[in-house]
C-alpha cells in the first residue's frame, strides 16, 4: 500500500518550503559580489535544481515509469546541451 | 483488462457517467507508460513540445545576449555616445512618457528583480495549491478541490495583473513602457517581451483551464475517483511555474549594464 494522501500533502509543502528557500537565494545571490560566470553558473544551477523539484513531485514524474521518465527527461536535456556547447564554443573564442 | 472493457465495466455501475471515462487505477498497463492514461501522455507530448519551443527562444536569446557587447543601453552609455536610447513612442507618451528633447527615452529601463520575485512567488504558491487540489481530488473531498482549484486561479490572475502592471503600469506607477522599454528598438527590449508575452499567453490559457474545471468540480464532475482530468491540468499549470523559474533566472537575474 502507497502513501495516504496526507503523507503527499506534507511532501508538497515541504518542496514549498523549498522553492521559497531557493528563490529567496537566487534573488540574494546577485547582490553577493563574484565573477559574472560564477553568478550564471550558480543561478542555472539553482533553476535546474527549482525545475526539477517541479518536475518530480508536483508533475508527479517520479511516480512514472522509466519509459515517461527518459521520455520528458532527454528532449528536456537537449537543448540543455546544445546550450553547454554554445558556452563553451563561446568560451574557447574568448579564450585562445 | 482492455480500455475497452474497463469502460464497459464502469459504464455498467455508473450510469450518471456515461460518457467513455476511466479512474486512474482502471486505465490497462502498458510498458512503456504503465497506467498513464492518453489524456495524460497527450498532455506530456503537448508540453514537450511547447518546451522545445521555451527553448529555442531561450536559447535564441542566449546567443543574441551572449554576442552582444552592450544589451542594455544606460543613461552612462548614451551619455559616452556608445548606443541610442529608445525613440519616444506616441503609444508611450500615451501611457504617460516622459520623453528627452530629442524625443528619445533617456535610457533602457532595469527589470524588476524584486517585483518579479514576488510574482515568481505566487506563481510557486498557485503551483501548491494546484497539487494539493488533486491531492484532495483524489480523495473525493470536492470541497477543498474546489476551493485549492479557486485559490490556483487567483494566483494565475494576480500574475497577470502582476505582468500588466510591469508593462503598461498601474494606479499611477510607470510601467517598462512608459520607462523606455520599446519592442524592436533592441535586442533586449525585444527578447523581454517575446518570452514573457509568449510566457503570459500561457497563464492566461491556464487560467481560463482552471476557471472551466473549477466550475466543473463544483458539479462534481471528479467526484468518484474520476482524477484524471485535474491531473491533467495540473500538469499543464506546473510545467507554467517550471518555464517560469527558468524565464525569471535567464531573463531577471543575470546582471546587465545596470548592475543588478
Amino acid at each position: 500500500m502507497g502513501h495516504s494522501q496526507a503523507d503527499h500533502r506534507k511532501t508538497y509543502w515541504k518542496i514549498f518550503v523549498w522553492l521559497f528557500v531557493l528563490t529567496v537565494l537566487e534573488v540574494g545571490v546577485v547582490y553577493i559580489p563574484m565573477s559574472k560566470g560564477m553568478l550564471i553558473a550558480i543561478l542555472c544551477g539553482m533553476a535546474v535544481v527549482k525545475a526539477a523539484m517541479v518536475g518530480l513531485w508536483y508533475m508527479h514524474l517520479n511516480d512514472e515509469t522509466a519509459g515517461l521518465k527518459w521520455t520528458v527527461a532527454i528532449p528536456m536535456a537537449l537543448p540543455a546541451f546544445y546550450a553547454a556547447v554554445l558556452i563553451a564554443e563561446a568560451a574557447w573564442r574568448y579564450l585562445r | 483488462m482492455s480500455a475497452h472493457e474497463a469502460v464497459e465495466h464502469h459504464g455498467d455501475d455508473d450510469h450518471h457517467h456515461h460518457e467513455h471515462r476511466l479512474r486512474p487505477e482502471d486505465w490497462p498497463s502498458e510498458p512503456m507508460v504503465g497506467t498513464a492514461s492518453a489524456g495524460k501522455v497527450g498532455m506530456w507530448w503537448f508540453l514537450l513540445s511547447d518546451a522545445l519551443m521555451f527553448a529555442g527562444f531561450l536559447l535564441g536569446y542566449g546567443i543574441l545576449r551572449g554576442g552582444s557587447e552592450i544589451w542594455t543601453c544606460t543613461q552612462e552609455l548614451v551619455e559616452a555616445g556608445k548606443c541610442l536610447a529608445p525613440v519616444c513612442s506616441d503609444f508611450a507618451i500615451s501611457l504617460g512618457a516622459q520623453c528627452q528633447e530629442n524625443g528619445r527615452f533617456l535610457e533602457e529601463p532595469p527589470l524588476g528583480i524584486n517585483f518579479t520575485a514576488g510574482l515568481t512567488f505566487l506563481l510557486i504558491c498557485s503551483s501548491v495549491t494546484m497539487v494539493l487540489a488533486l491531492s484532495y481530488c483524489k480523495e473525493g473531498d470536492r470541497k477543498n478541490t474546489v476551493k485549492y482549484l479557486a485559490l490556483t486561479t487567483l494566483g494565475g490572475i494576480l500574475f497577470l495583473v502582476g505582468q500588466w502592471y510591469e508593462y503598461f503600469g498601474l494606479f499611477g506607477f510607470p510601467g517598462l513602457i512608459e520607462s523606455g522599454l520599446t519592442f524592436g528598438h533592441s535586442a533586449y527590449a525585444t527578447t523581454f517581451f517575446l518570452i514573457t508575452s509568449f510566457h503570459g499567453m500561457h497563464v492566461f490559457s491556464g487560467v481560463v483551464y482552471l476557471a472551466i474545471t473549477t466550475w466543473q468540480a463544483t458539479k462534481g464532475r471528479f467526484d468518484d475517483g474520476y482524477t484524471s482530468e485535474v491531473e491533467i491540468l495540473g500538469l499543464f499549470w506546473h510545467f507554467v511555474d517550471l518555464i517560469w523559474i527558468l524565464v525569471f533566472t535567464l531573463i531577471y537575474l543575470v546582471p546587465n549594464e545596470h548592475g543588478v
